[in-house]
This record gives C-alpha cells, structure tokens and sequence, in this order.
C-alpha cells in the first residue's frame, strides 16, 4: 500500500501528512485515482448511479476474483482491463462483521428506548415549571443576582457571572475553541490548495450584501461592547462578528479577504487575545485573593467605561470568537476544492 | 397527569429531541446526519438547562441597584448553556474535519461503506 522503501521517520511523515499529502497513491505523471473516477462516471452512466466508495468495492472484489494483479496493491492501482458489469451484491458483508452490525443495531436501539423511557419517568416527577421554590433557585443565584452589581460593577447579571465570579471557566472555553481552530487547521489546512478562482456573485447579493454588511459588523462590535450594561457579550457578538466576516469573503471575494486576514494573522491574533484575557485576569484574582487593593476601579454601574476587567474581557472574548468562525469557514472553503 | 404534562412540556421535549438525536447517532449510517444527530442532543440539553432557569413573572437578569432576586430569572442556566454552546460548536467543526479527511481517505460518507473498505484491507493482513 505504501511505497515507503526506505522507511522516514515519523516526524517528516507527520509533517507530511499534516500538510495535507495523502499518504499513498496520487504520484506519477499520470493520476490513476483520476483515470479510476473517470471510469466511475462511465459505469454510472451506463448502469445507474451508485456510490464511488462501493463502485471501488466491487471493482476490488472482481479484481481478486479474477486474481489478475496482486489485490493489496489494486485497491490504489491503476484499473484493470475490463471487468464484467456484474452488479454488485448490495448488502453482502462478511458474516462476522454483519453479526456485529445487527447486534449494534438491537443493543442501540433497546439503549435509547429504555433511556427516553427513564428520562419520560423522571421528567414527571421533576419541580414543576417556572416555579419560584424549585431547587435550582438557590442562594448562588440569589448572591450574584443581589450582590452581583457591587461585586462586579457589571448590569447584566449573566456577563458579570462568566466573566467575574466564573472567569476561569470562560478562559478555558475560549481555549478549547482555540484548540478546535488549530486541531481544523492540521486536519485540513494543504499548503498546495490554490485558492480558488473567485467567481464573481450574483448582482443581487452582492449589491444587497455591501450595503448590508457594514451594519452587521457595527452591530456585532456594539452587541460585544455593551456586553456588561445590555443582554449579550463577547460570545454572542463576536459570533455575529464571525457572520459578517463570512458575509464580507462571500461578497468581496476570497481572495481579499484571505489577502487581509491570512489563516497565520487570525491564529496570532486569537492567541494575543487569549494571553490578555490570562494577564488580565489572573492580575485581578491575584490582587484580590492577597488584598493587595491594586483593585481596577469598578466605575459607576451602567456606564459604559464600568465593571472593571470586564470590558476589556469581553472585546478578547469576542475577537477570538470572531477570528475562530472565520477561520472554520475559510478552512471548509479550502477543504472543499 | 395531563396537567403535569402540559406544564412539563418543555422538558418532555427537550427528553424527545434528545432521544431523536440519541437514534441518528446511533443507527444512521450517513456520517454528517450522525453529527446532526449529535447536534440535536446539544439543542435538547441546552433547552432542558434554559426551561430549568425560568421562573414565571420573572425579568432578564439586567439587575437594577437595590433589586430582590425574586424580580429576576435564575441567571446561572444561561451562563452554563453558553459554555455548553460553544463547546457545541468546537466539536462539530472538529467531527466536520475528520469526516472530510475520511472522505478523502474512502470517498464516501456512509459508514457502512467505510467500515467494508476498511474491513477488506484488513482481511488482506
């Protein structure tokens, strides 16, 4: 299957690999992945439509039967002469492996039977809904919702929440989607992709979209600025942040925007934003666990230059949300060509 | 028990979509219908944690100075489901990653199809 002779080390064959080669097949002046998905097509036009991945199944199967070229290799080799068209058994599996499915199938389903049926059972004997005395309401909720305003500084009770009494949780929110953009990034991300030709929008959307776009980007920065006084934050604005940054590669075309906001910029600029949001906060529950007093001046409740931390915090917040969107979809862009 | 049901409506939904979702992971074969499925477990906790916050009469958590709790919805849900949104969305692109690189791996979605393709590379060993 390889045609590793000589055989690498790991390292070089990770960066291989993480650079978007395919391990195997595809080399050689002329494609025999090619010429075999050129064949597909024929087969299908003359026998009706049936997925590539059982067309080369099948062709595998008759080519061992056949034994006209060492199967292991076959599976990535060019084509054979000329099979017969004989159709192929639709649901034949080996008998072990089709045993197993079954038994999965069963064991599933009698899993999520017996589990809704639990949850159904529990969910009538839950505290009913919307009632005032129900556990949930406990006295966490009732110190950040009546001590909240002189604790944090902030209006928006929730925001004060994540991004005060629960700082930390956030930061690793941010962290793991920074970890979800990276893990894309190696799994996707193919220096030799070109990007591809920008064809031009429909007249519609394009005209529509120019005019729409700088509205959604404003809204999305006021959603993430008055993340502490009015409902939202860095989360929900740096999202529609994100939205206009696709719109604006839609309607602008890939190629400027990928000239403007590269995949290295976006990841330098996610990760300042990330080492702020550690410095900032680690500064105040440093300063505040010693009582040193160096404490950020918490503002009048319901300016917009109030709440301490939490401003600054949200903008990071938002730009990493924003940066991440954008980065996921120029990367299923890039995967799709 | 009827007007338990009604007035439990929201969580026996979010129970149904989650068990929707639950047999879409579980049994279809289609890989990107999986995530979906997973996705709609996501939407059912999420909707199940929100409809436990609400409390009736109450007002979003923007708190006014000197306001009692009981004026205000519990405002701890909604901070839980947001971290459960995001990490939502992490997973997926994740999962929509690694089924692209499958796809070009075995150039198919259906897990049926990719575990034959597998199973006969492997019985060549």
């Amino acid at each position: 299957m390889k045609n590793h002779n000589v055989r690498e080390d790991w390292y070089h064959r990770f960066l291989r690999w993480a650079g978007g080669e395919e391990p195997e097949g595809a080399e050689g002046p002329e494609d025999p992945e090619r010429a075999e998905f050129q064949e597909y097509l024929e087969y299908i036009e003359a026998h009706g439509y049936m997925e590539f991945g059982a067309y080369r199944l099948m062709r595998f199967r008759q080519r061992r039967e056949k034994g006209l070229e060492d199967p292991r290799g076959s599976l990535h080799g060019p084509p054979a002469p000329e099979p017969e068209p004989v159709h192929p058994p639709r649901h034949h599996r080996p008998g072990k492996l089709r045993n197993q499915i079954l038994l999965y199938r069963v064991l599933s389903a009698v899993i999520v039977i017996t589990l809704a049926a639990i949850f159904l059972v529990v969910t009538m004997n839950l505290p009913l809904f919307g009632r005032a005395d129900s556990p949930a309401v406990n006295e966490v909720s009732q110190r950040y919702l009546e001590q909240g305003l002189e604790e944090t500084g902030a209006v928006n009770a929730v925001t004060g929440m994540i991004l005060d009494y629960r700082a930390f949780d956030t930061f690793g929110e941010s962290a793991v989607l920074f970890a979800a953009a990276m893990s894309t990034l190696l799994l996707l991300h193919s220096p030799k992709s070109r990007m591809r030709t920008f064809r031009g929008p429909d007249q519609v959307l394009s005209q529509v979209g120019r005019r729409v776009l700088p509205v959604i980007l404003l809204f999305g920065v006021y959603v993430v600025v008055n993340g502490h006084l009015s409902p939202g934050g860095g989360f929900s604005g740096g999202a529609i942040l994100g939205g206009g940054l696709i719109l604006a590669s839609l309607v602008l075309g890939e190629e400027r925007m990928a000239r403007m906001l590269p995949a290295p910029r976006t990841s330098k600029i996610t990760v300042t934003c990330l080492l702020a949001y550690g410095l900032m906060k680690g500064y105040s529950f440093y300063t505040g666990a010693n009582h040193v007093g160096w404490e950020v001046p918490k503002g009048i409740p319901g300016a917009i230059l109030s709440g301490g931390f939490i401003l600054p915090l949200n903008l990071c917040v938002g730009i990493i949300v924003a940066c991440t969107m954008y980065t996921f979809y120029s990367l299923f862009l890039e995967g799709e060509g | 028990m009827l007007e338990t049901i009604l007035q439990q409506r929201y969580y026996i939904t979010a129970v149904l979509l989650f068990s929707i979702g639950f047999v879409t992971l579980f049994l279809h074969p289609n890989l990107i219908k999986k995530i979906i499925g997973l996705n709609l477990m996501d939407t059912a906790v999420f909707l199940f944690l929100a409809s436990m916050g609400y409390i009736e009469g109450g007002a979003a958590p923007i708190v006014e100075e000197g306001a009692k709790a009981s004026q205000y919805i519990n405002p701890v849900p909604g901070g839980l489901v947001l971290t459960g949104i995001v990490v939502a969305v992490s997973t997926t692109a994740l999962f929509l990653a690694l089924t692209i690189r499958l796809y070009r791996q075995y150039h198919s979605v259906n897990l049926d199809v990719i575990l034959m393709l597998a199973w006969e590379g492997k019985a060549e060993d």
